[in-house]
């Protein structure tokens, strides 16, 4: 059982190490961002484009992800009175904000592509199975899956300690301590109003 | 050119390595036997150069006390990652944003009256006061909301909280927008101790979140050192490995 439960515990370390590694590196970016400067790369373009196929802000933006290859999904449309629009297509680390004059023959694309620190920021904001481009589901799949994996890898931890003999009384010691001060804590804010 | 399954071999080979301790005298005393005895059958170059370097640093040693206090780490920040893998739970079955429902705040109202002569931060220091909600304090710059009225609104792990002065009927109302349950472990997940005024539990929360992503990352690192340096060539280890690390870097790169 103990070299089961512990060769469980070292293929969900080694399955998830990397995608853990993302979510742990963004998140200490997150927590001190003054240690990390990440510069965007920014350009602009324009793209000809057939005024029938961009009846609607949206028709645009699936032409544009159709026929030239703008990867990702529409994520906001901003209509303006004068006829033109806005629209933004990204996916994690790059975002298109496309500019539209109705019955104009090409769009104004300026893209923004994420520094690497900014694209793992981007993944570990990236949650649920309801987006429009597949892949950032299949992101959101390996975040259930790291998840679960992290719960895991925690309760099978606990069982390979307990099993170490010697390590009991301190580990003891140690886990009591913690459970009663985070979980403590958590109950602490959770009451007030 | 050496088989796959070799380094599995000299594992099962050597019964003692990293296996469940009977005894506590045993323990100590099989492990380092089970240590020399791998580290002298290690058969690759590479490994064999680096683990020789460790060995006169006292490899042995480094061990058993790297994977203490991998255990030490794992059983300190056990709440918080625990709290982490909840949350990636919760936020991956959560609605998208524009089919979340919208939740009622409570309201309720007390009786407030404003001194003529008080300038906008005296009232909004006094509506702080006055309100008597947690993870706020005087000091917050005064704000209005599109009515004109004065107003303070803040986040917290419970939810949004937001005080408006009502000076006609001489009252504060008082929204409080509560967060369920999964929201509250999400904030909580955010939090650090770096926060302005969060109130000293949160403040005591973030400083463990902080010490627990350190300690997270610690057993990360622990953890690749003590499987490279007792098991580095089980096959299904390294397949699983490769697999993991393929899937996320394609992922990377699609959506980069």
């Amino acid at each position: 059982m103990y070299r089961l439960v512990r060769n469980i515990h070292l293929a969900l370390g080694l399955a998830f190490a990397l995608a853990l590694g993302i979510y742990l590196l963004s998140s200490v970016r997150l927590a001190h961002r003054s240690w990390f400067k990440p510069q965007p790369t920014i350009s602009e373009k324009s793209i000809a484009i057939n005024p029938s196929d961009a009846a609607t802000p949206r028709s645009l933006g699936l032409h544009l992800i159709k026929e030239h290859g703008l990867r990702g999904e529409i994520a906001r449309v901003q209509p303006s009175d004068d006829g033109s629009f806005s629209l933004t297509i990204r996916r994690l680390g790059t975002a298109y904000q496309v500019r539209y004059q109705g019955g104009a023959r090409e769009a104004q694309v300026k893209t923004t592509r994420l520094a690497f620190i900014g694209m793992l920021q981007s993944m570990h904001f990236a949650h649920g199975f309801w987006h429009e481009m597949g892949m950032i589901n299949l992101w959101s799949a390996v975040l259930l899956l790291t998840s679960i994996g992290l719960l895991a890898m925690g309760a099978s931890g606990i069982y390979l300690w307990f099993e170490t003999h010697e390590e009991r009384k301190i580990g003891s010691v140690l886990f009591a301590s913690a459970l009663v001060f985070g979980l403590g804590l958590l109950v602490l804010v959770r009451i007030q109003g | 050119m050496q088989s796959p399954q070799r380094g599995q071999r000299a594992h099962d080979a050597n019964p003692n390595i990293d296996r469940k301790p009977r005894t506590k005298k045993l323990a100590g005393r099989a492990r380092r036997a089970a240590l020399r005895y791998h580290f002298r059958t290690v058969p690759y170059p590479i490994l064999k150069g680096s683990l020789r370097i460790v060995t006169v640093l006292g490899h042995e040693s480094m061990y058993r006390w790297i994977k203490k206090l991998h255990i030490y780490s794992g059983l300190l920040s056990y709440v918080g990652f625990t709290v982490w893998g909840i949350v990636g739970i919760w936020a991956t079955f959560a609605p998208a944003p524009a089919d979340r429902p919208r939740r009622e705040a409570e309201v309720r109202t007390i009786a407030f009256d404003v001194d003529g002569g008080a300038t906008d931060q005296e009232i909004t220091d006094a509506m702080i006061v006055a309100s008597g909600l947690p993870f706020i304090q005087p000091g917050r710059k005064p704000n209005r909301d599109d009515e004109g009225r004065l107003q303070v609104r803040y986040l917290t792990p419970n939810g949004t909280r937001r005080i408006v002065l009502l000076e006609k009927e001489s009252q504060l109302r008082i929204e409080r927008t509560p967060s369920p349950l999964g929201g509250f472990l999400n904030l909580m997940h955010m939090q650090t101790f770096r926060i302005h005024n969060p109130g000293w539990e949160v403040h005591l929360w973030g400083a463990y979140n902080q010490f627990s992503l350190w300690a997270v990352i610690f057993m990360t690192v622990s953890g690749l050192y003590m499987w490279l340096s007792t098991r580095p060539r089980m096959a299904w280890a390294l397949s699983t490995l490769a697999l993991g690390a393929a899937l996320t870097v394609a992922l990377y790169v699609a959506l980069r």
